[in-house]
């Protein structure tokens, strides 16, 4: 003989919807959101890029050693075009922080471009990963932007 | 009862779950770490580090809740050898709380580009 306490019934499945509920609140605030990632992954970036960018580019001694890699970089576009001599320095100068980067994304490039010369750093993407990006405009033509795949 | 033993059953699981996340949240805190950190001048702000003057308040870092430890490293950027670490290397047995920035740092006369890696427990 079965007996049906329709109203027990009813607290029952009350009580289940509740704790479901409360389950997927509980979910939704524990787990982190991708959106605060990908921020995160951006400051970092901006970060990475800003301080490569006021950073001494080599310890070879010369002047141009002793300038910042964004002066150097004004320098190297005052005469609007970019010496072989101009991107091994740069080469040697931006190598440091793409090896440290690699640690931490996928893919790391650095473009530099100066007027309708550009160069690339590192290694790109082939186009189906998330991309990161912090470009900056330099003056004298000079843009560069640090890329980082995930 | 059987509505109140599932209510029981399930607030002890949930009640369980939150401690842990709201344990681990107290005793590594990155942010809050970061935040002392900067205020000691330990971490970059968006000034130069001179790593030769740098030197770990123990005391003042240690005293924030949960935290048992703290190591910094400075290094330049892609170059794994420290050129400053304080404090001491973590136990085998604890969890770490592993974080780093890029800083300038100011190394023998020089603005170079360089990290800061913190391990925290």
């Amino acid at each position: 003989m079965v007996i049906k306490d329709e109203h027990g019934m009813a607290v029952l499945v009350d009580a289940v919807l509740f704790l479901a509920a409360l389950s997927v609140i509980s979910a939704l605030m524990c787990v982190p959101h991708p959106a605060e990632e990908a921020d995160e992954t951006q400051a970092m970036v901006e970060s990475f890029h800003a301080v490569m960018l006021v950073g001494e580019t080599s310890g070879n001694g010369s002047a141009l050693s002793q300038t910042d890699l964004a002066s150097f970089l004004v320098l190297a576009a005052m005469d609007g075009v970019m010496s072989e001599e101009e991107v091994t320095h740069l080469d040697q100068a931006s190598s440091g922080t793409l090896r440290e980067a690699n640690g931490i994304w996928r893919k790391v490039w650095w473009v530099v471009c100066i007027g309708d010369e550009e160069r690339l750093f590192g290694q790109s993407c082939d186009g189906r990963e998330d991309v990161y990006a912090d470009q900056r405009s330099l003056g004298y033509g000079v843009v560069c932007t640090l890329y980082v795949s995930i | 009862m059987a509505a109140m033993a599932v209510i029981t059953a399930a607030s002890i699981f949930l009640v369980t779950i939150s401690a842990g996340a709201v344990h681990t949240e107290i005793a590594l805190n990155q942010q809050d770490i970061v935040q002392t950190l900067m205020e000691q001048d330990l971490w970059p702000k968006g000034e130069i580090l001179t790593v030769e003057s740098l030197s770990l308040p123990s005391e003042t870092v240690l005293e924030m809740e949960g935290l048992q430890g703290l190591r910094l490293s400075y290094r330049l950027m892609g170059n794994q050898t420290c050129l400053l670490c304080l404090g001491d290397e973590p136990p085998s047995d604890v969890t770490v709380l592993a974080f780093r920035a890029p800083a300038l740092l100011y190394v023998q006369g020089r603005n170079l580009a360089g990290m800061v890696e913190a391990m925290a427990w």
